[in-house]
């Protein structure tokens, strides 16, 4: 069992050369950050493993590309980073292919255990989350990412930065209009009483 | 702090007793920092279920038996690639081999006899060398005029 201090640049490095439990480590360490970020997109829970898996085996692939030029100028192979934007990509790519997002967010609602007492308070509730949801996946690319890696990934700004290549103020500022777009987007399709109309 | 500043800093957990200050006072901040509230809430997933969880049970051994299936399937591919190349690069030098190679016509040259290759070289062997040479002289220009 490799240590838990290894990063997972060594951790890939020793998995590329024949190392089982690296493997097994990386995927310990980030297999729920990256189902939690694909389940968006995902109708099933099916799907969302299918694509976790798909999304760790496209960033081995890459890495065993990429270490060989690592040989010829030393560095660590960024592996959460690729990782994570593989996973987001290839759930956007779900969306686009199946068109499936409309059931995803629908389904998840069915499987929360909290809703209100009131029925009909609950179902323009789920309403609510479901439009939200579906908004989410129609944001321009770069604030998706950055919303979804904070969301669902529960990342920090500084390490969205790092994931995206960007800077911590950039990676902030897109969050901020991502916020604003979905509120005013919940603004104009919902009912929901906490986001009044014509508020700033 | 602007309103900006302080709507960005509201996307952090920790709020600053300066953003505390600043949000007690400005009304629109307040409504950002509500509907921030509201649209991370609606657009946040459900925790995952427990057939969620049960669906990443075993993923790492699977993936890793993916992963070696992959290996495996380009490796034959690679060595299904080579064999090709070698066959290329086998049948490309049986073609070079055995091409047709046309009779070159120094051959024929070669075989004149040299009596007649010498005399072809003077179209009037009889000519002495003195023949071969002539004057150069200037023309004659008429009186008065320069060249």
């Amino acid at each position: 069992m490799p240590p838990p201090s290894q990063t997972d640049g060594a951790l890939c490095a020793a998995f590329l050369e024949g190392d089982k439990n690296a493997f097994g480590e990386l995927m310990r360490r980030h297999q729920q950050t990256v189902f939690r970020l694909v389940r968006r997109y995902a109708a099933t829970p099916d799907e969302a493993r299918d694509l976790t898996q798909r999304a760790f085996l496209q960033a081995f692939e890459a890495a065993s590309r990429t270490l060989p030029r690592l040989a010829a100028a030393p560095g660590e192979i960024p592996f959460k980073a690729w990782l994570l934007r593989i996973a987001i990509n290839l759930g956007k790519n779900q969306v686009r292919d199946g068109a499936r997002w409309a059931r995803a967010p629908l389904e998840a609602v069915e499987a929360s255990a909290e809703r209100p007492p009131d029925a009909q308070a609950a179902l323009e509730r789920a309403e609510s989350e479901a439009l939200t949801r579906r908004a989410v996946t129609a944001l321009p690319k770069r604030q998706r990412e950055v919303f979804t890696l904070r969301i669902d990934g529960g990342l920090p700004f500084a390490e969205i930065a790092e994931t995206l290549g960007i800077s911590e103020g950039n990676a902030k500022s897109h969050f901020h209009y991502a916020v604003k777009r979905l509120r005013d987007e919940v603004r104009t399709l919902s009912v929901v009483p906490n986001v009044p109309k014509g508020q700033s | 702090m602007n309103c900006e500043q302080v709507e960005l800093a509201l996307l952090e957990p920790e709020r600053s007793p300066e953003v505390q200050a600043h949000l007690s006072t400005c009304e629109a901040c307040q409504a950002f920092a509500r509907d921030l509230g509201v649209v991370t809430e609606l657009a946040a997933l459900p925790e995952p279920s427990a057939t969620e969880r049960a669906a990443l049970e075993g993923l790492p051994e699977a993936t890793w038996a993916e992963w070696r299936k992959g290996q495996r399937s380009r490796q034959h591919w690679l060595g299904y690639a080579a064999a090709a190349g070698f066959g290329a690069l086998v049948a490309a030098a049986g073609f070079w081999s055995a091409r047709p190679v046309r009779e070159v016509v120094v051959e024929r040259v070669v075989e004149r006899p040299a009596v007649q290759l010498a005399s072809a070289e003077f179209e009037q062997p009889n000519l002495s060398p003195d023949d071969v040479f002539f004057e150069v002289t200037w023309p004659d220009l008429p009186e008065g005029e320069d060249p």
